[in-house]
């Protein structure tokens, strides 16, 4: 196992999961099967022909990955139509390639933020706080607190739309 | 950023994405995602930004976990992989035990008595607690399901101090037992506490999970430092110095609410008791101690403090953190807050920070709430001193610290290093080491002579920028010999 195949892996975490989430659309599994699917990476890191693409290898197991869990969950018989599964990750997989840009915009929009919001988003995604923790520290409804955080994810989302149009790295 | 005044138009999928952040899908929410996801192209990209934002900000802010791929790499191996944490504070699993009934009056007793256990162990069956991949998913993987053995808390090491121990568990951590402990390993993953204080570390991922019984009840570390203290009549501190345990409790308040299991954070502390009460640990003093101790108690003989507590008016149901007091511990590379591993004290030049501030008591504030408006901190000094504020001075000085103290036009820097949970391979996070390296922010020094012993109230930090840091407090007697000071 070469230093650059682990450092593909790493490179490619956020990616991996964006992928294995929008497939299984369940936060606490996405860890589990994103936690296989390194293994497997690692394990078969002898298979991983230098040279070519190493994200195509990555996903194709990562897809694998969530199959099983599908499988797995549904004892014997998938929830999930396979076909459909391919279907979206054949669309997600495209789209992978924004993060890079994405974070970049991201970070300037975060320094724009408000104070409070911010904190709020610290809250969440820093300390790992779960939105009924948040609500009660901040004594405030728990809808509320869903509520703010949907405003501010959809303000970032704007934003960085936003950003990358005007650099020209966005399709509108 | 202004458009969180104007109503977003959340639309069915929108919801959906939002509740699978924030909460969890039913299975049918999860079935008509999928479908929606498979149905119409235009939603499924606008399914899939809003997870890309997610998946970064959990990056970018700091829970991404990269031990999912550290853990993958001791599978890998070989080596002994640790049990997967709960996803919530949850009850656990009994551990099969080996019961002991002695209860060891000594700390020296106990790790005699430790080592003849730990010769039992070997002979065990091994409990396997690493995490197995089921059979399916490892077919589909093309991979064979690795059976790591289970970690024995072998004692590999014991040093022995005045008045403190430390045990070196193989392949967990260690426990720093501190006066005469009541502590005793009662089995592969599990130890109970009676009497006395100890901090552990646990330093392996094989240690994860491992689980020590008190008198009313259990703590589940979940990677991390902490430090529990136990006193004569059960009544329990447990303080989180780094990463996060569950505690639960055996017979919770319900009357007074109280959650049976809890998770805490790096910076939280409580004590508990038989009635299963928890209420926050308002302040704790460490350095002159091996572990910690109240800082409600009276501090060692001898040890002259300049700063005996600190407390706020802040409401236990507002934040489970403490303040950490820790006597003549202000140096280089001293640690700034109790909520953050790896943010420092540093002279902003390589000459160092201000001599007059070497040593001084100081106190390691919390980062969290750093926004609260209406906040009071109470410093209760022990002697006349100098009682210095350090403020980021990239807030403007609020009325009180204008009012009541003096700018002395020094600075100290602040080094910033990684946010719990953060990818510890960043390298914007990076930190130096000693003076005027990697420093990115300054506090202005500023100064109060209080000229005699007693409380001193310091308002709100007033932070109005998400870009700022809570406030950090020292004090140094004005006097070289302090003896004459409340006790």
């Amino acid at each position: 196992m070469t230093e650059s195949y682990i450092q593909n892996i790493i490179a490619l975490q956020t990616k991996l999961y964006v992928y294995i989430l929008t497939l299984l659309a369940d936060t606490e599994a996405a860890d589990d099967v994103l936690q296989e699917a390194n293994l497997v990476l690692l394990r078969k890191a002898g298979e991983f022909a230098e040279g070519t693409n190493f994200e195509a290898w990555a996903f194709r197991i990562a897809r694998v990955q969530c199959l099983a869990y599908w499988k797995v969950r549904s004892r014997d018989r998938l929830i999930l139509d396979e076909k459909i599964l391919h279907g979206i990750a054949g669309r997600v997989e495209p789209r992978l390639g924004e993060v890079d840009a994405r974070t970049h915009a991201l970070r300037k929009c975060l320094g724009n933020l408000p104070a409070r919001q911010r904190e709020l988003l610290e809250n969440r995604y820093s300390t790992g706080r779960s939105v009924k923790d948040i609500a009660r520290q901040f004594d405030r409804p728990e809808p509320s607190v869903s509520q703010m955080l949907y405003r501010i994810r959809t303000a970032l989302l704007r934003c960085i739309r936003s950003r990358l149009a005007n650099e020209g790295e966005y399709p509108q | 950023m202004n458009d969180l005044n104007s109503e977003p138009s959340e639309n069915r999928l929108d919801k959906l994405a939002e509740n699978l952040f924030d909460a969890h899908l039913s299975e049918s929410e999860q079935a008509e995602l999928l479908t929606c996801l498979n149905g119409d192209p235009a939603e499924c990209d606008r399914f899939v930004e809003r997870v890309m934002l997610h998946a970064i900000l959990r990056r970018e802010l700091g829970s991404y976990r990269p031990p999912t791929l550290i853990e993958s790499l001791f599978e890998v191996s070989g080596e002994a992989a640790p049990p997967p944490p709960d996803p919530k504070p949850s009850f656990w699993a009994g551990t099969p035990g080996w019961s002991i009934g002695a209860m060891l009056g000594t700390a020296t007793t106990t790790f005699l008595a430790l080592l003849v256990f730990a010769g039992i162990w070997w002979s065990k069956p091994p409990r396997s607690s690493a995490p197995q991949p089921s059979a399916e998913v490892a077919q589909y993987a093309g991979a064979a399901a690795p059976q790591a053995p289970a970690p024995f808390p072998m004692i590999s090491s014991l040093q022995v101090k005045s008045g403190t121990s430390t045990l070196s568990l193989d392949k967990i951590g260690t426990v720093v037992l501190e006066g005469e402990a009541d502590f005793s390993l009662i089995g592969p993953m599990k130890a109970r506490l009676t009497r006395g204080s100890i901090k552990m570390r646990v330093t392996q991922m094989s240690g994860r999970g491992f689980e020590i019984e008190t008198p009313y009840g259990t703590v589940r570390d979940l990677g991390t430092e902490f430090g529990l203290n136990v006193s004569r009549s059960g009544q329990t501190g447990l303080v989180v110095f780094d990463g996060s345990v569950d505690l639960r409790l055996d017979k919770p308040d319900r009357t007074a609410k109280i959650s049976p299991a809890e998770r805490l954070e790096i910076g939280d502390g409580v004590t508990f008791d038989k009635r299963g009460r928890m209420d926050r640990i308002m302040s704790i003093v460490t350095g002159t101690v091996a572990t910690f101790q109240p800082g409600s108690e009276p501090q060692s003989k001898g040890a002259h403090p300049v700063i005996l507590n600190v407390s706020d008016n802040l409401r236990a149901s507002d934040t489970k953190k403490y303040y950490e007091i820790v006597p003549r511990g202000l140096k280089e590379d001293a640690l700034a807050y109790v909520d953050r591993r790896g943010h420092e004290w540093n002279g902003w030049t390589k000459s160092g920070m201000p001599s007059y501030l070497r040593g001084a008591d100081y106190v390691k504030t919390f980062m969290v709430d750093k926004q609260h408006d209406n906040m009071e901190i109470q410093v209760t000094l022990g002697c006349p001193a100098k009682l210095y504020v350090f403020y980021d001075r990239r807030l403007p000085p609020p009325d009180w610290l204008r009012k009541d103290f003096r700018h002395t036009r020094d600075v100290i820097g602040m080094d910033i290093g990684p946010f719990p949970k953060s990818n510890p391979k960043d390298i914007r996070l990076a930190r130096g080491k000693g003076p005027g390296k990697n420093v990115d922010d300054l506090f202005i020094v500023w100064e109060r002579i209080v000229s005699e012993p007693g409380a001193v109230k310091l308002g709100p930090n007033q932070s109005v920028t998400d870009v700022s840091s809570m406030y950090g407090i020292a004090a140094k007697a004005l006097e070289a010999n302090s003896s004459a000071a409340i006790k």
